[in-house]
C-alpha cells in the first residue's frame, strides 16, 4: 500500500545518540551558551537559530524513523 | 538552573527557572501541542504561547520561543512538502515581501510595549489579540460544523465576487490557478506576518484567507503557508533573538515532546472525519481564548488600570491556567479515543473479514 521504506535500525540508533548527545552537550553547557546566545549581536542570533535547526533535524529524523519502525510513520 | 537576565530599555527581563518540573511542563505542553498540531495542520502556537505564559514565561519570550521553534520545525518539513508540488512560490514570494513588513511592524509594537508597559503590559497585548483571534475562528468553526449541508458553498461565492474585483496590479498564479490584485495579496501578507509576530500564530489566519478570499486550492494554500512559515519564522525568530529574547533551553524542551505529538496527530488524520477534526478544533480553540479572557484582569491589575482584589485575580489566574491545560487535554484525549475507536472497529472488521473468509 505504501511505497516508501522504512528506515533502518541502525540509521535510527545513530539519530537517537546524535539526538542525545546534542542535548546533553547544550543542557551541560547551557550558562556559558547562554551568555553568547543572549549577546544581543547577529553572529549569535545566527548561531542560536543554526543550532535549532540542527536539533529540530537530529532529534526530528530520531523521533520520525522511531515511530518508521513501530508502524506510525507519517508524512510529517 | 538559574534564569537569566536580559538587560532591555526601561525593563530587566527574567527567564523563568527550568527546575526539572518545569522541563517536564515544558515536553509536556510541547506534546499536546504538537499532537494538536498534526491533527488539525496547525503550527500548534495558540496552546504553547498561552502554556508557557501560564507556566511563567514573559509573553514576549513565549511568542519569540515559539517562532524559533515554528521555524526549525518548518525548514524540517519543508524538503518533503516542496517535493509535493502544493508551493507555489511567485505566490510565496509576492507574498513574503508583505509578510516580512508584518512581521517586523508586529516585533517593533512588541519590544515598545514590553519598553514602555513592562511585563504585564506585554502580557495584555498579546492575551487580547489571542482572545479576538481565537473566539472568532472558534466561532467560525463552529458555525462551520453546525451549518446546514447545502449551504457550505459560501466561500467560494466569496472567492469569486473577490476575483471579479479588478484592481491594478492584477497576477495570475499558475500553480494555484488564480487572477488576483497584487493588493489583495499584500493584505493577507501583512495580516499573517503580523499576527505571526506578535502571537507567533500565522497560517491560522493566511491559509483560511488565501482559500476563502483568494479562492486558492487548500493543498496549494497549506503548502504555500508553510513557505511562508520559513520566512516569518526565520525573521521574527532573528529580530527577538538580535534582543536576547529566544530562550533555547524552552525551545529545546517543547521540542522533546512537540516532534512525538505531531507524528501521532498526523497519523491520527488518517483514522478520523474531517468534522472529528473540525471538532476538535472548536474545543481546543475556543478553550484558549476562553482561558487568556481569564488571564485579562490579572495584567489589569498589574498595570494598576483596575482593581481587582489579590484572591480575585489569583483564582482567575488558576481558571486560566485550568482552562487551557483542561482544553488541550480534553483535545488530546479525544484524538486518543479516535484512534482507539478506529483500531477497534479496524480489528472487527478484519475479524469478520477473516471468520467469512473475505
Amino acid at each position: 500500500m505504501c511505497g516508501k521504506t522504512k528506515p533502518s535500525l541502525w540509521q535510527t540508533i545513530l539519530f537517537l545518540f546524535l539526538a542525545i548527545g546534542a542535548y546533553l552537550v547544550i543542557f551541560f553547557n547551557i550558562e556559558q551558551l547562554n551568555q553568547f546566545y543572549l549577546s544581543k549581536a547577529v553572529i549569535p542570533a545566527v548561531c542560536l537559530l543554526g543550532t535549532v535547526i540542527c536539533i529540530a533535524f537530529l532529534y526530528g529524523s530520531a523521533i520520525s524513523n522511531l515511530l518508521s519502525l513501530v508502524g506510525l510513520e507519517s508524512d510529517h | 538552573m538559574a534564569g537569566e537576565t536580559v538587560n532591555l530599555v526601561g525593563e530587566v527581563m527574567k527567564f523563568v527557572d527550568i527546575t526539572p518540573g518545569t522541563a517536564l511542563c515544558m515536553a509536556g505542553l510541547g506534546f499536546m501541542g504538537g499532537m494538536l498540531s498534526g491533527f488539525i495542520g496547525s503550527g500548534g502556537a495558540f496552546i504553547m504561547t498561552p502554556g508557557m505564559m501560564s507556566l511563567g514565561v514573559p509573553g514576549i519570550a513565549a511568542v519569540s520561543t515559539n517562532l524559533a521553534h515554528k521555524f526549525g520545525k518548518a525548514i524540517v518539513g519543508a524538503r518533503k512538502h516542496a517535493k509535493m508540488g502544493n508551493v507555489d512560490a511567485r505566490l510565496g514570494v509576492c507574498m513574503v515581501i508583505f509578510l516580512l513588513l508584518g512581521v517586523q511592524l508586529a516585533v517593533y509594537l512588541n519590544e515598545y510595549i514590553f519598553a514602555t508597559l513592562g511585563k504585564a503590559g506585554s502580557n495584555l497585548y498579546i492575551s487580547i489579540v489571542f482572545v479576538i483571534l481565537l473566539s472568532g475562528l472558534a466561532l467560525f468553526i463552529l458555525r462551520d460544523i453546525f451549518r446546514p449541508q447545502e449551504r457550505k458553498t459560501p466561500s467560494q461565492s466569496l472567492a469569486e465576487k473577490i476575483s471579479r474585483v479588478n484592481i491594478p496590479p492584477m497576477i495570475y498564479f499558475k500553480v494555484a490557478n488564480v487572477r488576483v490584485s497584487l493588493w489583495l495579496v499584500a493584505l493577507i501578507g501583512m495580516a499573517t506576518g503580523w499576527l505571526a509576530g506578535t502571537v507567533g500564530v500565522g497560517g491560522f489566519i493566511g491559509v483560511p484567507a488565501m482559500i476563502y478570499v483568494l479562492g486558492i486550492p487548500t493543498m496549494v494554500a497549506a503548502g504555500t503557508e508553510l513557505f511562508l512559515a520559513i520566512f516569518s519564522g526565520a525573521s521574527g525568530a532573528f529580530q527577538y533573538a538580535l534582543n536576547g529574547f529566544v530562550d533555547i533551553r524552552l525551545v529545546l524542551l517543547l521540542y522533546v515532546g512537540s516532534l512525538v505529538g505531531l507524528q501521532i496527530g498526523a497519523n491520527a488524520t488518517k483514522m478520523v472525519s474531517e468534522l472529528q477534526v473540525k471538532f476538535v478544533m472548536a474545543v481546543v480553540i475556543g478553550m484558549s481564548a476562553v482561558s487568556r479572557g481569564f488571564a485579562i484582569p490579572k495584567y489589569l491589575s498589574d498595570l494598576q488600570v483596575t482593581s481587582f482584589s489579590t484572591g480575585i485575580t489569583s483564582l482567575l489566574d488558576g481558571a486560566a491556567t485550568v482552562t487551557l491545560y483542561g482544553g488541550a487535554g480534553i483535545g488530546v484525549l479525544m484524538i486518543i479515543g479516535y484512534i482507539i475507536r478506529y483500531k477497534r472497529e479496524h480489528r472487527v472488521t478484519a475479524r469478520y473479514s477473516q471468520s467469512t473468509g473475505h
